[in-house]
């Protein structure tokens, strides 16, 4: 039976049976359309309502009573006095304004009539009120706002500074509204006291204002929406994804477990890795739904709302409903990722407690990365397009702005399917273990102790691609994090890199093949091939340059090179200006020829081979083989190079004549470019990036790789087993 | 041919504490086409670790398993086309329906849709599940239950039966239909290999029972080889006459229930647990 079709099957009946179950109903449907709107207009409109109260509502402003005390009858009347006044100047400005409507012209500073009408209906509200103690009456909340005055107060007309003393409570969100009201008012009170007084002096009122400072935006509202959205919406996809994995991974993993249907579907005849891809593909359609469902029910209630003010400043921002498909697209890989490892964690668990326990540290990793992503100046570089989580709110936010980096995208998104890819393969592994299953025969923990493990020939595809996914980021970062900073040239990257692959891509698999009692020689391919197999290794080493450098011509001529890459060449021979050959050549050539078979050939390939066929195992290796080598643009020549590397490492079983390939053709192209003699001597010496090598070298190339693997074509045997 | 054989077969567990615990312990028998075999024992004496083994669920610490010429810890795909493996707990989806859970166990096995249909729909007819086909399995009754668990484990027609407790927890009428069932497919040349502690129902069904006591086999053979063997009538006293001989304390058994002690052997449906 075909996997398709089983996985097929277990996904319908996932889904079906989580669909019946209400509290998936619930959690995914009624709480996104029903519960959040109501919540999001409910406060809302409680806000607003208190908001319009606190601002038309009457207020007595306390002022100091009593008889007799000049200065607190000056309190009271400067009071009443200023409420007058600021009726009187409002109603006058009204006037003009409405006359202006009707045909004038507006001064460019002129406020507009609504926002006069509001100020007057808030100072008719105000009223004034003695009371014996204005802080006290403040204080305990009788009055919201009070006013005092220095008892020595000049005349309100004369030149001298009028002091003001506003009383209110800070812990009352109505006294505060208050005490803006009537800030308003006094600011009024001011500006005509002092238009008074510039005008006895003959001073025009510029001189309080000799520059006039105008900051002019030129963002669209369009491109300001997408900014605002583009913080927020990140960190919401995180949190929606997650909570809308959390229910069906459980369900899915801990409660079947639980349920204690698990051992009957082990007992049927259908690879661990293909129910856990059906269950794996059921938590993400979840998770995407309810994630997209919330979206939509929070956007609608936003925008049919009219409540997009609130998520801008000012008005002039937009927040068009035409994001939402954008948003959806940045939602795949979130959902991607968190659904395989909720499910990944959650194989772990026995009862769905357990499972509860296990997410939560899960939901804090990724809000980590996650939060470091949302602060401003991070980009979606090279290294952050490949971090699980900051990639995706990395692109989450570049695609609101309306930056459509495809190159950036198509590594996110391939960057995060190989992570969601492996956590599916784990998941699966995990989920099948005895250990695992029958947890009531045995600890999980004893799983991971190194003496209850089974010497293996090979390591297992799980535990291979789960190193070279961890590998992948600290690569990336070796690549673009050590960039050569000022006073130094390439050198120092490719010292770097140099220094970095003996460890990563060789020491680092050794160790866990040896922690697992994996067989390092048959891990790593290290037996002696025939002659024939090192002989089709030098020929293709040898040719290989060709083939790649017209394979990257003819690919010019669909994609634009850049420019960079026309003078990789230049570069090369400055930075290494300075040293002999050898150098180039150890750091270029050997060293990375070396590490990286080790690495893809050997580990990686014998990972693959243990439950892969011959083409799925070359393949695979030479696709991830060539996304280590990060420039998409050279992706086809690397993963040509890469089926050639892997056909020998089949044919031959040993490691040697693809490292021997790998190393000659590293080789070829470094002399070809350091000793210009030996590309003169080809007639290539004047031959750019983009152009064609002398048919005369194309053929002898292509008759050399054609022997090479004619010399390959028969497989040398397995040897028998020991066992 | 035999269809199962357990060869020298062993599963020790790690514990926590270091101390392995051998929950099968060199287990060797056979079992013949059409025969029904009885594993017997206590709680604890590794008669569902032993069944987890032989149907390829869990790999051997050493020794083999053959099911059908296939060796269960290797060619597991093979094993588990022949078996059909009835599970201890008759964990059911609670949200299908048997005849949901039984097409989607048929499809599995690698029929089409169509097919899975009428075979789902053959064995509603044959094991009499009508009453109950379409109601959600989270609403049955356990009796109910223990017969779509059947169906399921009978839903790729499999040459070999493993049942673990098949009859755990039945009510007098189930139990009744359950065995008369197991009879049938026997007729049917069915190799059926089944666990009980019920020693009752051992005697009445099975054509050869092994003993088991701490993970290994005391004692093997027909019921008269049995009493032969140890001068004792009822399997109970054989039991215990043998445990005994293997340093067990007369205390070793499960507190003693009458139906399970085999007191009530007579009644040939024992008596609900």
């Amino acid at each position: 039976m075909r996997p398709g079709r089983r996985i097929g099957t277990i996904y319908t009946k996932e889904l079906i049976e989580l669909l019946r179950d209400r509290r998936t109903l619930i959690a995914m449907i009624v709480v996104p359309i029903v519960l959040y709107p109501l919540l999001i207009i409910g406060s809302v409109h409680l806000l607003s309502i208190r908001g319009e109260e606190q601002k038309q509502s009457p207020i007595a402003i306390a002022v100091p009573g009593g008889d007799g005390n000049p200065a607190i009858a000056d309190t009271r009347a400067f009071t009443e006095w200023a409420i007058e006044q600021t009726k009187a100047t409002l109603e006058a400005e009204l006037k003009k304004a409405e006359d202006r409507a009707a045909g004038d012209q507006a001064p460019p500073d002129a406020r507009g009539r609504d926002e006069i009408a509001h100020e007057l209906e808030s100072v008719k509200q105000m009223s004034v009120d003695p009371v014996p103690d204005v802080r006290a009456a403040v204080a305990n909340g009788s009055h919201r706002v009070g006013l005092e005055m220095r008892h020595d107060a000049p005349d309100k007309d004369s030149f001298e500074q009028l002091r003001v003393t506003p009383i209110y409570d800070r812990a009352e969100p109505a006294s505060e509204a208050a005490l803006h009201r009537v800030d308003t008012m006094l600011e009024l009170i001011a500006t005509q006291k002092q238009d008074r007084i510039l005008a006895q002096l003959r001073i025009p009122r510029m001189v309080l204002e000799p520059v006039v400072i105008n900051p002019e935006n030129v963002a669209s509202p369009k491109k300001i929406g997408g900014m605002v959205l583009g913080t927020i919406v990140p960190l919401v996809l995180v949190l929606m994804t997650i909570t809308g994995a959390i229910y069906p991974a459980i369900d899915l993993t801990a409660g079947e477990r639980e349920r204690g249907t698990l051992e009957t579907l082990i007992a049927c005849p259908v690879p661990p890795v293909e129910v856990l891809t059906g269950k794996y593909l059921v938590v993400a359609t979840v998770a995407m739904f309810g994630a997209a469902l919330n979206l939509f029910s929070v956007g609608a209630t936003l925008y049919f709302g009219g409540f997009t003010e609130l998520l801008s400043q000012k008005g002039d921002t937009e927040l068009p409903l035409g994001v939402l498909p954008i948003i959806l697209l940045a939602l795949i890989p979130f959902a991607l990722l968190f659904s395989a490892v909720m499910v990944a964690v959650c194989s772990y668990a026995r009862t769905f407690k357990e499972a509860q326990n296990y997410i939560m540290p899960v939901i804090l990793a990724a809000l980590i990365p996650g939060g470091i992503a949302a602060l401003p100046g991070t980009e979606l570089t090279h290294v952050n397009a490949v971090v699980p989580v900051m990639n995706m709110v990395l692109m989450a936010r570049e695609l609101l702005l309306g930056n459509y980096d495809w190159a950036a995208i198509a590594l996110v998104l391939l960057s995060t399917t190989l992570y969601a890819g492996a956590s599916v393969i784990i998941a699966s592994r995990v989920f099948s273990t005895e250990a695992v299953v029958f947890a009531d025969s045995v600890s999980i923990r004893a799983m991971f102790r190194r003496r209850h493990m089974v010497p293996a020939p090979a390591p297992s595809v799980s535990l291979v691609l789960l190193v070279t996914a961890l590998l992948f980021p600290t690569w990336m970062f070796i690549q673009f994090g050590v960039q050569p900073g000022p006073g130094q040239s390439l050198v120092h990257t490719f010292a770097w890199t140099a220094a970095y692959m003996p460890i990563a891509l060789v020491l680092v698999p050794l160790i866990i093949v040896a922690y697992f009692k994996v067989d390092v020689l048959k891990t790593f391919a290290l037996r002696m091939a025939r002659a024939r197999f090192l002989l089709a290794g030098l020929l293709i080493g040898l040719s290989g340059w060709v083939l790649a450098h017209e394979i990257f011509v003819v690919q010019s001529r669909f994609i634009p090179v850049p420019q960079v890459l026309l003078e990789t060449d230049t570069q090369l021979i400055d930075a290494f200006s300075a040293y002999s050959l050898i150098v180039p050549l150890l750091l270029i050539s050997i060293v990375p020829a070396l590490c990286e078979e080790l690495m893809f050939r050997g580990f990686l390939f014998s990972g693959i081979r243990s439950s892969a066929g011959k083409w799925t195992t070359i393949i695979a290796t030479a696709c991830i083989f060539a996304v280590f080598h990060i420039m998409l643009i050279r992706f086809a020549i690397t993963a040509s190079l890469g089926v050639l590397l892997g056909y020998l490492r089949w044919q031959s079983r040993s490691l040697w004549p693809s490292i021997l390939a790998h190393l000659l053709h590293n080789g070829v192209t470094i002399v070809l470019v350091f000793v210009p003699a030996t590309s003169g001597a080809l007639g290539i010496a004047e031959s750019g990036p983009t152009d064609h090598m002398p048919v005369p070298l194309i053929a002898a190339a292509c008759v050399m790789i054609v022997a090479g693997i004619l010399l390959a074509r028969r497989a040398e045997p397995a040897q028998p087993s020991v066992i | 041919m035999s269809m199962v054989v357990a060869e020298n077969l062993r599963k020790t567990f790690p514990t926590p504490d270091g101390q392995p615990k051998h929950a099968v312990d060199g287990l060797s028998f056979s079992v013949e086409r059409g025969e029904i075999y009885g594993l017997l024992g206590p709680n604890g004496a590794g008669k569902t670790t032993s069944l987890r083994l032989l149907s390829g669920l869990m790999s051997p610490s050493s020794g083999r398993a053959v099911i059908n010429g296939h060796d269960a810890a290797i060619d597991r795909a093979a094993v588990k086309r022949d078996i059909g493996f009835l599970t201890a707990n008759t964990g059911l989806y609670q949200r299908l329906s048997p005849r949901e859970l039984l097409v989607y166990f048929a499809e599995l096995h690698g029929m089409e849709r169509v097919q899975a249909r009428q075979r789902a729909a053959a064995l509603v007819d044959w094991l009499d599940m009508h009453e109950f086909a379409e109601l959600r399995c989270g609403a049955l009754s356990t009796g109910q239950r223990q017969r779509t668990s059947i169906a399921r484990a009978l839903v790729a027609d499999p040459v070999i039966l493993i049942m673990d407790e098949p009859t755990l927890g039945l009510d007098v009428l189930s139990n009744r239909i359950i065995l008369d069932f197991i009879r049938r497919e026997r007729e049917h040349g069915k190799t059926i290999l089944l666990s009980t502690h019920y020693l009752d129902e051992a005697e009445s069904l099975c054509d050869r029972i092994g003993l088991l006591y701490q993970g290994k086999l005391i004692a093997e053979g027909t019921l008269a080889e049995l009493q032969a063997q140890t001068g004792e009538k009822r399997l109970s006293s054989i039991f215990l006459a043998l445990a005994q001989g293997w340093g067990a304390p007369v205390t070793a058994l499960p507190p003693g229930r009458p139906a399970e002690l085999g007191e009530a052997a007579a009644n040939d449906a024992g008596e609900t647990t």
